[in-house]
């Protein structure tokens, strides 16, 4: 039961942090989809499930918040790589801030606790 | 592209099949910008694996890109997107049941239209809809039952009427002509609506007793046409419509005796 809880709530935490995680990765560089996959790989305890990302990478350029360029690769099939864009760099401000409210409002929930 | 095995090949073809039917009815999303993101993702992760790629190592690749079905979550898809893959991946008897009620949907829209047609969508609606309670069971249909009673309680309503209510009026509408015959006029002594109501009492009480007594015998008779609403049906009930049928019987042979002695005259002429 409490395992059953506890899967339940870290997957819906994570599902809400991934977009936050995604912009965060590709802010101020651009990377190419499965290299985000990657960078997020590493962050252990963060992606439910890989392909989980791809749709996000999608919505989020379809909402303008990353932007896309295309470029041949000397391994195979042009490929896309992602940035934040000038609006997105705005929207991700404003998630940092509001994580780093909850986060430091957690902390101290705890510390009093 | 990394050369795969043949089962290989059948798995990822299977995959990327599931990704274009989840994608393909989300709002906010490319979808061949995502197929295309992830089928890069499975050649990169797969390069430097032997060749031909079995099936296993495929696995291992698709399992952590996960289900497509959790990629879109369903605030993100159209609400007809919803109902078509529930129709097209949800379990066979939610599946019948959706299919039964669009069938009766359209019927219903083609009544507007005066259109023959529509019988043949209602008669679709009915036989899905009881496939859809054979897959599942009554106790077991859960909210199904409110997209297969509609019509299952329509076609037992329109049923039970014509059972028992068909050869009355059969009997009114014969027994109306009969008494237009001059010998028959004459020899029965009753005016017309006496007479069509005679008929059509005495044909009532006998069918009754007689319907009565055969469902008593077979009680399956009554209980499988009206799944599952008559799922109680037994021999007693089956025992009581002949009980009602000879009631009324015995109330037609007082009318009958009390109109022979001129007890309706004064109403009936």
């Amino acid at each position: 039961m409490n395992d059953r809880f506890f899967d339940n709530w870290s997957t819906q935490l994570r599902k809400g942090m991934l977009e936050l995680c995604i912009l965060n990765a590709i802010d101020g560089t651009r990377l190419y989809g499965y290299d985000i996959v990657r960078r997020l790989r590493e962050t252990d305890a963060l992606v439910v499930s890989e392909g989980t990302v791809y749709p996000i990478l999608s919505r989020l350029r379809r909402e303008g918040f990353v932007e896309t360029t295309i470029e041949e690769s000397a391994e195979g099939p042009a490929r896309k790589y992602y940035t934040v864009s000038e609006k997105g760099h705005g929207i991700l401000a404003r998630m940092n801030e509001c994580w780093s409210k909850m986060k430091t409002g957690t902390d101290k929930l705890k510390q009093e606790g | 592209m990394v050369e795969l095995s043949t089962s290989a090949r059948k798995g990822l073809d299977d995959y990327l099949q599931q990704v274009r039917t989840y994608l393909r009815w989300s709002k906010s999303l490319d979808r061949h910008e995502v197929e295309q993101n992830i089928t890069e993702h499975i050649e990169r992760e797969l390069e430097g694996s032997p060749e031909p790629v079995s099936a296993s190592v495929l696995d291992g690749v698709l399992a952590r890109l996960g289900s497509p079905r959790q990629w879109v979550p369903p605030e993100a898809m159209h609400w007809w997107g919803k109902l078509i893959l529930k129709l097209r991946t949800d379990s066979e008897d939610w599946r019948l049941s959706y299919i039964s009620f669009s069938l009766l949907l359209v019927g219903v829209l083609l009544m507007f239209l005066v259109s023959p047609l529509q019988v043949v969508f209602f008669a679709g609606s009915f036989i899905t809809a009881r496939a859809a309670l054979a897959a599942a069971g009554p106790e077991d249909l859960g909210a199904q039952k409110w997209l297969l009673y509609p019509i299952l309680l329509a076609v037992s309503v329109a049923f039970v009427l014509t059972l028992f209510l068909g050869p009355a009026l059969l009997a009114g509408i014969v027994a109306a002509e009969l008494h237009e015959v001059h010998w028959i006029r004459r020899d029965s002594h009753m005016g017309a609506i006496a007479f069509v109501y005679t008929a059509t009492m005495l044909v009532t009480s006998l069918w009754w007793m007689l319907l009565g007594l055969i469902s008593c015998k077979w009680p399956g008779l009554i209980r499988q046409p009206l799944r599952p609403f008559a799922d109680r049906f037994n021999r007693r009930r089956g025992l009581a419509i002949s009980g009602v049928g000879l009631l009324l019987l015995a109330f037609l042979a007082g009318f009958v005796a009390l109109y022979m002695n001129g007890a309706f005259d004064i109403f009936m002429g």
